[in-house]
């Protein structure tokens, strides 16, 4: 075939020029026409494929993707779920999850659900979303933070916030259009207003480099200190919340000594509260050498590094504040004698009696204990709207690190928010003193050592060494005033960008999309329901804290 | 026929040879496209924190580190004003971690802001390394496509004479360093050292 091929075409000067007219020449062009076909197969796939990815993905040079079917890019602007010639504003909160931001003004139309819409007459015709009007008592939601937030980014930046028309927004001291009610509904009460809010990269602590504040309350417009209040190591306020970073956040060296108050001297991992001395002072684990340590009431130095000075039974209690583990968690102002006070070692608490030399004898050998345990998670403070169980992991520590975990334990809420299970152990020591760990299913692992433990801010109870003694039974152990911070998300031990993405995230959705079983699952950290601002807010005040209690 | 044989042996090596060839050049050309060498390397379980975690990851995005002084000599107690630009090649950018790793007895603990508008940031000090959070809050309404955009700003004081590297590293676990996208997607770009000489 090829040879007849070749025979009639033997006459073509082309062919004959190719050397084609031999078997060789013939397969040469065949397989090279060949490899260049298939070559030219490969790059047309590969620039195929490149383009439909920038479409789904990148849409880096024409505006966003449209989360509509196909999640296709728009070539100009996206309008919520669909593509237009124009960009419509919809910043009012309760939008459709799009982030397109301008405003040339057009029909506001798929963007915004929920909400109503209006063309403002200033000129710019910019549309925004107006949400429903709040509640009684609430603050603003993302909706009214973003639509105040719209006044800032006009093209002139200036023109008006619209405070006189509707009364939500107020201009700040640098001329940011922000809502006129500042105070959110803070984590742990149940959107009731109570003053936390998810303190940004506004207001909070002075940290160094602000020269003459460090440390103190951020300065307001007029120049007075602190006039935001600070509440569970939030900021909240209006003015104020500009020059500083959120209380807890380090990397700057706390003044500790410039807090002046028990409430204001956190974060617990930088400043400790000295009852005795009635003094904010610089936390044990931030000296870093001995002499410096031991000239610190309450601090002694262990294995190389500067710790808390324990409450031991028998030790001098009002030195550092130690809460005796008996009933109302009192703190000593002389001896702590195991759970109760005492004016001597071993002396008058009349439940424990130490023997001469001021050690307690434990009860000693083996056995089973049940802890009945109290838990709280922060956020919930009623019966949660959702769910009602949760599955809990309870470690039980000794002395020397032995670990003893008992995973899935099931937690029941009641109408209070205390949430109540049982952890069983086998063959524990009965003589050893314990600490435990515990961790919720989206939340970080909390330490507690003591029986009756307590935060002095919800969240920011910590501790060194156990000293929880067990009975062979039942133990009830009462940790309803310790709060376990939700945040963990994909519970790795660390509450991380990808843990606060989820709640972000779902804010970005319209309201029926938060209410929805798959988001609720995700990013309904407070169990109510609807992903909203207080979930971010437990999500940030969890990223504070960060990492698991070990 | 006989006398084709030859022929027909020649053709056969001819079509295996162009064959391979032509195989060799479209693994080229798809490997240098979507580099996928390195992503099936990156389905390594041990090495990939993908297979740790609920979220997509992939390997995107760079991060480079700077000096706003464009020096590499400091003067013990001269600070150090370090600029962390950053590309995510496209991707909306929801927040990210970065893992900084220097010598603590040669520097004090750094100061840390974002020009990103909208951002707040989280710093955490641990024994080896330095981890610093940023996130996009709700109501900010910038997207954050980073193409060589300043995320950080770090002050850096030397307190030591000595040649000293500050690096982001990839990974302390269970922390990495990542950008998050707006589909939790999980971002993890190649990083960078800073050296410097401290006099």
């Amino acid at each position: 075939m090829a040879q007849e091929f070749a025979s009639d075409n033997s006459k073509n000067g082309l062919f004959d020029r190719l050397k084609l007219s031999n078997h060789r020449g013939f397969f040469s062009f065949l397989f090279v026409s060949l490899s260049l076909i298939l070559l030219l197969v490969t790059f047309a796939a590969v620039q195929q494929q490149q383009t439909t990815q920038s479409k789904a993905a990148d849409c880096k040079e024409n505006g966003a993707l449209c989360s509509g079917s196909g999640s296709k890019c728009c070539s100009l602007y996206c309008n919520g779920t669909v593509c237009a010639e124009a960009l419509i504003t919809c910043t009012g909160g309760i939008s459709e999850g799009s982030r397109c931001k301008s405003d040339t003004g057009a029909t506001v139309g798929t963007c915004c659900s929920g909400t109503s819409c209006t063309n403002l007459n200033d000129g710019t015709k910019a549309a925004v979303c107006r949400k429903p009007p709040l509640a009684g008592g609430q603050g603003p939601s993302v909706g009214e933070i973003e639509y105040c937030s719209t006044f800032n980014s006009r093209p002139n930046g200036d023109i008006q916030c619209i405070s006189s028309s509707d009364g939500k927004c107020t201009w700040d001291e640098a001329r940011k259009c922000i809502p006129k009610t500042t105070e959110l509904p803070g984590p742990g009460t149940g959107g009731g207003g109570g003053g936390d809010s998810a303190c940004t990269s506004l207001g909070g602590r002075c940290l160094t480099g602000q020269t003459g504040r460090e440390g103190e309350d951020c300065q307001n417009i007029a120049g007075q200190a602190g006039s935001g209040t600070i509440q569970s190591g939030l900021c909240s306020g209006g003015v104020d919340r500009k020059c500083c970073v959120p209380k807890s956040t380090t990397g700057g060296d706390v003044n500790c000594g410039a807090l002046k108050t028990q409430a204001t001297c956190i974060p617990a991992d930088q400043c400790k509260w000295r009852i005795d001395a009635n003094q904010c002072r610089k936390a044990c684990s931030r000296i870093t050498s001995q002499s410096n340590c031991t000239q610190y009431t309450g601090c002694e130095w262990v294995n190389s590094a500067c710790r808390d000075k324990t409450g031991t039974d028998g030790t001098v209690c009002k030195e550092n504040g130690t809460a005796c583990s008996g009933s109302g968690s009192k703190c000593c102002s002389t001896y702590c004698n195991g759970s109760v006070c005492a004016d001597t070692p071993g002396g008058d608490g009349g439940i424990i009696t130490p023997p001469p030399g001021g050690t307690v004898t434990p009860p000693v050998g083996t056995g089973s204990a049940d802890l009945n345990l109290k838990l709280s998670f922060q956020g919930i403070v009623t019966l949660p709207q959702t769910k009602t169980q949760l599955d809990v992991r309870v470690k039980l520590v000794d002395e020397q690190n032995t670990e003893n975990e008992q995973t899935g334990v099931q937690f029941t809420a009641d109408s209070n928010g205390v949430w109540s299970g049982t952890a069983s152990f086998q063959n524990i020591d009965l003589g050893k003193k314990y600490y435990i760990l515990t961790k919720g299913p989206k939340h970080l692992q909390k330490k507690i050592c003591e029986a009756n433990a307590a935060d002095p801010q919800p969240g920011y109870y910590s501790c060194q060494a156990g000293s929880i003694t067990l009975q062979s039974g039942s133990n009830d152990l009462n940790y309803s005033n310790v709060k376990l911070l939700v945040g963990d998300l994909d519970q790795n031990g660390v509450v991380d960008s990808l843990d606060t993405s989820v709640v972000f995230n779902a804010l970005l959705l319209p309201v029926d999309q938060r209410q929805s079983s798959g988001v609720l699952e995700s990013a309904d950290l407070n169990l109510d329901g609807i992903v909203s601002t207080q979930d971010w807010g437990l999500v940030l005040e969890a990223l504070k804290i960060k990492y698991d209690e070990k | 026929m006989d006398q084709n044989h030859p022929t027909v042996k020649r053709i056969h090596w001819y079509i295996l040879i162009l064959t391979i060839a032509w195989l060799g050049l479209a693994w080229f050309i798809f490997n240098s496209q979507y580099d996928l060498l390195s992503k099936l390397i990156g389905l390594n379980p041990a090495k990939n924190i993908s297979e740790q975690s609920m979220f997509k990851t992939e390997k995107k995005g760079t991060i480079t580190l700077k000096s706003a002084e464009d020096l590499r000599r400091y003067r013990v107690g001269q600070r150090i004003n370090l600029q962390v630009l950053a590309d995510s090649v496209g991707s909306d950018i929801v927040g990210f971690d970065l893992l900084f790793k220097y010598d603590k007895q040669a520097f004090s603990t750094p100061s840390v802001t974002t020009p990103l508008q909208g951002y707040t940031v989280v710093t955490a000090e641990n024994e080896n390394h330095f981890t610093i959070t940023a996130v996009q809050v709700p109501g900010s309404e910038n997207r954050t496509i980073f193409n060589g955009t300043e995320i950080l700003k770090l002050v850096f004081n030397p307190l030591k004479v000595g040649t000293y590297e500050i690096s982001i590293i990839p990974e302390v676990n269970p922390e990495s360093t990542k950008f998050v996208s707006t589909e939790s997607q999980q971002l993890i770009p190649q990083t960078a050292t800073f050296k410097v000489e401290v006099y």
